[in-house]
């Protein structure tokens, strides 16, 4: 299948005629990244299936005002990122967690969690990076397995590359620390 | 002069560390320490390095998930391009928890209040009078035998008809006898 560049997407979006056409091809080409992106977050399926349909219900209401000052994919990682941070504002309101125990709930959950396939090793990471704090925890997935540029991250985050650095720099130590002692 | 500490009192010192070191009271299996050497190294040997060539995802997502996902994502968008722009504004302030709520005991608060209301309109007035009670509409649709029951049980002379043909209408009812209004009027 011919997989059309962002700026074509959004030159079919704009014409009424094709917009759904071309929705259906954003969705088609991004689903995979934002989802995993939001499950990395979320750690539960469930939660990260309910953040990715509003994620792209948001899109497809702001697509039309999208006006190409950034790359379209760190557009979408935009809103999904704030959306899960939001999401899990909401949880620790809905449950009264205290802020710091939220991640401490997602380390729980993976313990029961049937769609986590890792081994020990894997878990151990996973159950390290949920010590780090949100926002470290984000710098951290989206440059260890999103592979994305610093350029990139800050752009999605607001962050200068110096800052993203430092705190990429530290969540690495935080984890191997966590796991040599564990 | 030093008071003497509890444990101080049942003899022990805290002062005396040499001796509490001696005293050990935790033991280890045996071969542990050496164990825990190799143990360390070999856990430090499997860790992941934190470079991109080993990066793994750990999580999965249910068979067949990203293609329905697209399916999901339209049908969210349908439903939510539907309705018109008052039915978001209020499916959007209906889904707050507090105004739900505040609706609801307005809700309750008006409903008590109306039922106040019509008990105090459906309360019978102290006094009326029999021209008040002909003249009322109601008074066609009270049951015969309601009327016979409620009415038999007054006292003689608390009606505001003629008494004593009251008395002679009641004995006649009593025992069984078929009688006109006329005959007794003729009788008195």
């Amino acid at each position: 299948m011919t997989e059309f560049s962002d700026s074509e997407i959004l030159e079919k979006f704009r014409d009424e005629k094709s917009k759904h056409y071309a929705f259906n091809l954003l969705v088609d080409k991004y689903r995979q990244r934002v989802y995993w992106h939001i499950r990395r977050i979320l750690i539960d399926h469930e939660d990260a299936n309910d953040v990715v349909q509003d994620v792209f219900l948001k899109v497809w209401f702001a697509l039309d005002n999208f006006r190409e000052e950034s790359k379209l994919f760190t557009w979408l990682y935009r809103i999904a990122t704030n959306e899960s941070i939001s999401f899990l504002n909401k949880k620790r309101k809905r449950f009264f967690i205290p802020l710091v125990n939220v991640e401490y709930q997602l380390a729980q959950s993976l313990e029961q969690d049937v769609l986590f396939t890792g081994d020990k090793i894997q878990k151990l990471l996973q159950q390290a990076i949920l010590k780090l704090p949100t926002q470290q925890r984000i710098i951290f997935n989206m440059k260890y397995f999103d592979g994305l540029k610093y350029e990139e991250i800050s752009e999605v985050l607001g962050l200068s590359v110096g800052g993203l650095k430092a705190s990429y720099h530290h969540a690495v130590k935080k984890i191997e620390k966590f796991m040599e002692n564990h | 002069m030093k008071r003497k500490s509890k444990i101080e009192s049942k003899g022990f010192s805290l002062e005396n560390s040499e001796s509490a070191k001696m005293e050990n009271p935790f033991s280890v299996p045996s071969g542990y320490f050496q164990e825990l050497g190799n143990q360390v190294k070999s856990n430090i040997q499997n860790l992941p390095t934190l470079d991109s060539a080993n990066v793994k995802n750990p999580f999965a997502v249910p068979e067949g998930y990203f293609a329905s996902l697209t399916e999901a994502i339209r049908d969210r968008i349908k439903s939510a391009s539907t309705p018109s722009g008052f039915k978001t504004l209020a499916s959007e302030i209906f889904r707050r928890p507090q105004i739900r709520l505040s609706l609801a005991t307005l809700a309750i608060l008006v409903v008590l209040l109306i039922k106040f209301t019509q008990k105090q309109e459906l309360s019978i007035p102290e006094n009326i009078t029999c021209e008040e009670l002909g003249n009322s509409i109601y008074i066609h649709e009270l049951d015969e035998y309601f009327l016979v029951d409620e009415l038999g049980n007054l006292p003689a002379g608390s009606t505001n008809g003629n008494t004593e043909q009251d008395v002679y209408i009641q004995w006649f009812m009593d025992n069984n006898y078929d009688i006109n209004y006329k005959d007794i009027e003729n009788h008195l």
